[in-house]
């Protein structure tokens, strides 16, 4: 009988993958009988989930999620070869719950969420995301995107591109940067992005 | 048990000494029995700001290395009776300083005084390092420039990173006539930087100079004035009195004319 779920270790990475049209009941019996039988294995550690195409639900995501929470374990998910972007449950997310200050680096290979200021000659390097919850002052390089609620900054780099921007001093709108798919830095107000609520007339 | 607190700001020349010198006196006049401890090994200040540097005899460099006992080289001061000093050595460095001993000193004392105040050194060296590292609670002193500013919020970093303290704010010498000239960096501006709060606003006074030279903490000298009031209420808020900031207009000529014939 075929494996639903195999355990592969490449690069030093802990791979788990998981058949692609097994039932997802049978799916998550595997992993958790293979959770109970080595939770030294896996206790504190960090693995890849490859579903191989398959796609998981939210809810079904969630029960994984539960089984790996138990013992400390964090993952990511690997759908059909493309990492997963943007929060997913799984990316790896780091969250500064204070200001960056002067002479303070930060820098984490996912995502980077500051609840508070990057100050001047603070540095944060994330190799996704940066949401700045405050206004940025200091250095901020990120591989894709970066949101703040104003950019006052030293240096903003995305990838290898330098951008040159600022708001207002006072300003404290949220602004994102991002690349954009000529390569060419994209730099406007988060409100444009989302839908604007239907508005009713004075008489609605 | 009692609080020590730390009184640091990365830049030198800001006040540090001083605020030291002037909270203490005030903490002591509230009845609190309160140690100031010199933390400058190498470039003592405390003890000649005080006036107390013809009584000294032993300091904590003879504490560290067993040469006396805590209470052999506490110096009392002049006029309070709750008030005492334990001078820095002139004659070590900074780096002589084992760290584990002076928390071992802090310990001690905080058993016996309601209040430890460090008075920490400029920069962010072992002296820095070794004046935290007993601390819980610290007072930042800034003065209203972007260089001092700039230092705190350095300062700040590195004791928040330390996982202790409740870090509060004391602007000193701020200067509201320049201020409302948009020549000085205003209160609100400092904060916003620094994300901490103030404790208090010690206006411009040049009468702290005067005090300093003369050897007397200016809270017992001149009491009156606009500085020593501030340093006061600082102390009270210390105590856990809330008494919201106030920045007071500067009196007009007219004013201290009036005030001057008043004395």
């Amino acid at each position: 009988m075929k494996n639903v779920v195999t355990l592969k270790g490449i690069n030093g990475e802990v791979l788990l993958m998981i058949d692609p049209v097994a039932p997802f009941e049978e799916v998550f019996h595997s992993i958790r009988e293979l959770v109970q039988k080595g939770s030294n294995f896996f206790r504190g550690g960090f693995l890849t989930i490859d579903t191989q195409g398959r796609s998981l639900s939210e809810e079904e995501l969630k029960s994984i999620e539960e089984i790996f929470k138990g013992i400390g374990v964090s993952f990511r998910l690997n759908r059909g070869g493309e990492l997963l972007g943007g929060a997913p449950i799984g990316e790896k997310v780091l969250t500064v719950e204070r200001t960056v200050r002067s002479g303070q680096l930060i820098r984490f290979d996912g995502n980077v969420v500051i609840l508070g200021n990057v100050n001047p000659d603070g540095v944060v390097e994330a190799t996704n995301d940066v949401f700045v919850f405050g206004v940025i002052k200091g250095k901020v390089k990120a591989g894709r995107r970066i949101v703040a609620l104003g950019f006052q900054s030293q240096g903003i780099i995305i990838g290898t591109l330098e951008a040159n921007i600022s708001t207002s001093e006072k300003s404290r709108k949220p602004h994102i940067c991002e690349l954009g798919k000529d390569g060419v830095i994209i730099f406007s107000p988060l409100e444009g992005k989302e839908l604007k609520p239907a508005r009713r007339g004075k008489n609605g | 048990m009692g609080r020590t607190i730390v009184v640091t700001a990365g830049k030198g020349g800001v006040g540090k000494t001083t605020v030291t010198a002037n909270v203490g006196a005030m903490l002591a006049k509230l009845g609190k029995s309160t140690v100031v401890m010199d933390m400058d090994i190498g470039l003592r200040n405390l003890d000649v700001v005080m006036g107390l540097e013809n009584r000294v005899v032993y300091n904590i460099m003879d504490v560290i290395e067993n040469h006396c006992k805590i209470q052999q080289a506490l110096v009392r001061d002049k006029h309070l009776e709750n008030l005492f000093l334990l001078p820095a050595s002139q004659i070590h460095n900074k780096e002589d300083v084992d760290i584990d001993k002076v928390v071992d000193i802090v310990n001690s004392l905080e058993g016996n005084f309601d209040y430890v105040l460090l008075d920490s050194p400029a920069g962010i060296e072992k002296g820095f390092e070794s004046s935290v590292s007993p601390a819980k609670e610290a007072l930042i002193v800034v003065t209203p420039d972007v260089s001092s500013v700039r230092d705190a919020d350095r300062v700040v970093g590195i004791i928040e990173s330390k996982g202790i303290f409740s870090i509060s704010l004391v602007i000193n010498r701020y200067d509201l006539n320049l201020v409302n000239k948009n020549k000085m960096l205003n209160f609100e501006s400092i904060i916003d930087i620094l994300g901490i709060d103030a404790i208090g606003v010690i206006p411009e006074d040049k009468s702290v100079i005067e005090t300093t030279n003369r050897g007397e903490i200016l809270v017992n000298y001149m009491p009156g004035s606009p500085a020593a009031k501030e340093f006061s209420l600082i102390a009270r808020r210390i105590e856990g009195e809330t008494i919201p900031i106030k920045i007071e207009e500067p009196r007009n000529f007219f004013g201290q004319i009036f005030k001057r014939g008043m004395q």
